[in-house]
């Protein structure tokens, strides 16, 4: 290996989910059982063994104790993560009747007794023949609740091999967490203050990792194929939340200068976020509309804080994750009321529900006729909304329509791939205003309607689909994954994922065309337009607003405000004649560079 | 005196580890035996653990027992906390 191979060897890729810097201690959430010692002991020593066993559990029960008040106490504090944490309390108190249940101590103890082993060796013994028990359910549900039994057994075998069990509990000192995937129930248990940073092998921009990240500032990095091999706990790694790189071992050197990194970030965004003040315009007059990508309530709070000219997307997915049962439509008007009320009048675009594909929740998933073999092309999105989940689709269109009543709501369709899912929506969209005229139930007639473009058939057929549609969006990690084929989770195709790929690019033009000629006004909303090489090019394509996240609001408007239209427009019309991605990020490189500095890609 | 009575589990995601928890708990309050049945498969009814590895998933009826001085409104209680759902998610908006 020479020294450019080492040092890709070192470093690890995966899709940045939540910015920042993280430089500490990996530590590693493990799955299954430990390693523990498995010895036969003489009759003398049997009672040594229970009473081991006893006392480990009333260890454990302590800690979970702990775990608890403090849970409890933070719940109450945290609004945001309120939600989960009620729901974490519930699974904290099924753990501790799990510890005291008389069934499994006289399990484990008659095990003790009966093959005159060791405890450790009697709990992997009987919990493991729980959890076969478990892995033969029929409900795929039920099955997987043997990782309560599974994390109840590492904590009994940690404690009573003497070893430190930080699944739960408080850290030592600040880490970066490591894992195949997190549940809701591994990441929440933790003390969010010691964590610095989360990383994982599955998950996607919306998995429950990703979403809790973001919403406690950290930096994440998801997809990140066989981190759990290659890093140990105690490892010291730097994690890269805005190129979605993890370094394994740096030296003292990268070490320093990732300090110096992480240090210049939390600058320049203290200093973004002093910028503020609405209305977005080129110094050559040219106005963009600015708005904000939303997953969660307190983003809204924020972005609204920043100036923005609406919310250009807010994600309706996560009501419908991590929860055993389907949001009620009351539960849904006060949410989005909330939320158009926070805007003052603001317009507030609320997407359908867009599950399926990397976006999957537990309770649609178990009503899945069949699994899918490949979910990215199968019932999702819109689709599914319109095939079986149409009463829950309803219930979305209802409360969206009364919300309406209180502000400027627009409601924008996901994954259409033909107009004639668009008609259908349209006109399950006119039953739930028929279905609200008769209940006498206030709602707005007439709201904005328009539709994600982010399939190629949609971007290739946008002439017949403007005139049904009040606007366009464009959602550019779709549209680059279905045009070049490419699945970025999968790190052996990743680096030909790019959406100013030449081929994406014309799809963006022919849409923007296509609108143009309807007076159908386009967004941008995928993470593309949060980057502001790329948000400069699509201004320069012709786009009328762009929607990102709150992090990248600030950085945002200061590039719209800092560029040319009609420079826009030329760096455009020149990256539109070049025939390969890399060449064109050179050019967009080159053009921010000189009009910026180099400071400029660094948030 | 001993009471039974059949009941089915209704809500969304069946016996999962919180609506056993329920169960177990709400058992334990009374001093009565407890028994939940699903099929040939019997649990004792205030044990998580084995209400837990009944599997009982949502559309399964099981059969709720008590034995003992309250069993009558043990079986009144258990079978109120079955129809109503585990009063799943109405504490987690």
């Amino acid at each position: 290996m020479n020294a450019a191979e080492m040092d890709i060897a070192r470093r690890l890729n995966g899709m940045p989910v939540s910015p920042g810097i993280a430089v500490g201690e990996a530590h590693i959430i493990e799955r299954g059982m430990p390693d523990a010692p498995e010895y036969c002991v003489t009759e003398a020593y049997l009672e040594d063994e229970r009473l081991r066993f006893l006392r480990a559990i009333d260890q454990s029960r302590q800690q979970l104790d702990h775990v608890h008040a403090h849970l409890k106490e933070s719940a109450e504090k945290d609004q945001d993560a309120h939600q989960y944490k009620q729901e974490l309390v519930y699974i904290l108190d099924a753990h501790r009747l799990i510890l005291e249940d008389a069934m499994f101590q006289k399990g484990v103890l008659g095990h003790i007794s009966e093959h005159r082993c060791n405890a450790e060796w009697a709990v992997k013994r009987y919990l493991g023949e729980v959890i076969a028990v478990f892995q033969n359910m029929e409900d795929a549900y039920l099955r997987e609740k043997r990782r309560d039994i599974e994390q109840i057994g590492q904590r009994i075998l940690h404690n009573l091999m003497g070893n430190r069990y930080n699944a739960f509990a408080a850290f030592p000192n600040p880490v970066i967490l490591v894992a195949e995937d997190f549940t809701p129930a591994d990441t929440l248990l933790m003390d969010h203050e010691a964590v610095l940073g989360f990383v994982t092998e599955a998950g996607g921009s919306t998995s429950h990792t990703a979403i809790l990240a973001r919403a406690l500032g950290i930096p994440a990095v998801v997809a990140v194929p066989h981190v759990t091999e290659q890093v140990r706990s105690g490892d010291r790694i730097v994690l890269d939340g805005i190129s979605g790189t993890l370094h394994l071992s740096p030296d003292d050197e990268e070490q320093a200068g990732f300090d110096a990194r992480r240090k210049q970030y939390h600058a320049s965004r203290a200093a973004l976020l002093e910028i503020g003040g609405a209305g977005v315009e080129t110094p050559d007059g040219r106005r963009v509309g600015l708005k904000a990508n939303i997953d969660f309530q307190a983003d809204v709070v924020r972005a609204a804080e920043l100036g923005v000219d609406g919310i250009g997307l807010f994600r309706t997915e996560n009501l419908y994750m991590n929860r055993s049962r389907l949001p009620s439509e009351e539960e849904l008007v006060e949410l989005f009321t909330n939320l158009v009320e926070t805007m003052e009048g603001k317009p507030v675009t609320i997407r359908t529900l867009d599950i399926g594909g990397d976006k999957q929740s537990e309770i649609f998933l178990q009503r899945l006729s069949h699994n899918p073999s490949n979910p990215a092309l199968g019932l999702r999105g819109l689709r599914l909304c319109l095939k079986s989940e149409r009463a829950a689709f309803f219930t979305q269109l209802r409360a969206i329509l009364r919300a309406g009543a209180g502000g400027d709501v627009q409601i924008m369709f996901p994954m259409v791939t033909r107009l004639a899912e668009l008609k259908e929506a349209l006109l399950l969209l006119d039953e739930a205003k028929k279905s609200l005229r008769l209940e006498e139930v206030p709602f707005v007639d007439n709201p904005q309607v328009g539709i994600m473009i982010e399939v190629p058939s949609a971007a290739l057929c946008a002439d017949q689909l403007a005139p049904y549609a009040d606007f366009f969006s464009i959602g550019a990690n779709d549209l680059t994954q279905f045009t070049l084929a490419v699945d970025r989770g999968d790190e052996s195709v990743a680096e030909l994922y790019s959406p100013v790929d030449p081929s994406v690019l014309r799809l963006i033009r022919m849409t923007i065309q296509a609108g143009d000629m309807h007076h159908t006004p386009i967004a941008v909303c995928g993470e593309m337009a949060g980057d502001p090489r790329y948000a400069v090019l699509l201004m320069g394509l012709g786009i009328d607003e762009l929607s990102v996240t709150p992090e990248r609001l600030p950085l945002i408007r200061k590039t719209i405000c800092g560029v040319e239209y009609r420079q826009a427009v030329d760096l455009a019309r020149t990256a539109m004649e070049m025939v390969s991605a890399e060449e064109i990020t050179d050019h967009l490189d080159r053009f921010l560079k000189a009009a910026f500095g180099s400071a400029h890609r660094l948030y | 005196m001993k009471v039974k009575r059949k009941a089915v589990i209704c809500n969304r995601l069946g016996m999962h580890t919180r609506a056993a928890s329920m169960f177990a708990m709400a058992s334990s309050r009374f001093e009565s035996k407890i028994g939940i049945r699903k099929g040939k498969v019997k649990a004792d009814g205030k044990s998580i653990m084995d209400v837990m590895m009944l599997a009982a998933a949502k559309g399964d009826t099981v059969t709720i027992s008590a034995e003992g001085g309250d069993a009558k409104e043990a079986l009144e209680t258990l079978c109120k906390l079955v129809e109503a759902r585990f009063n799943e998610g109405r504490k987690a908006p």
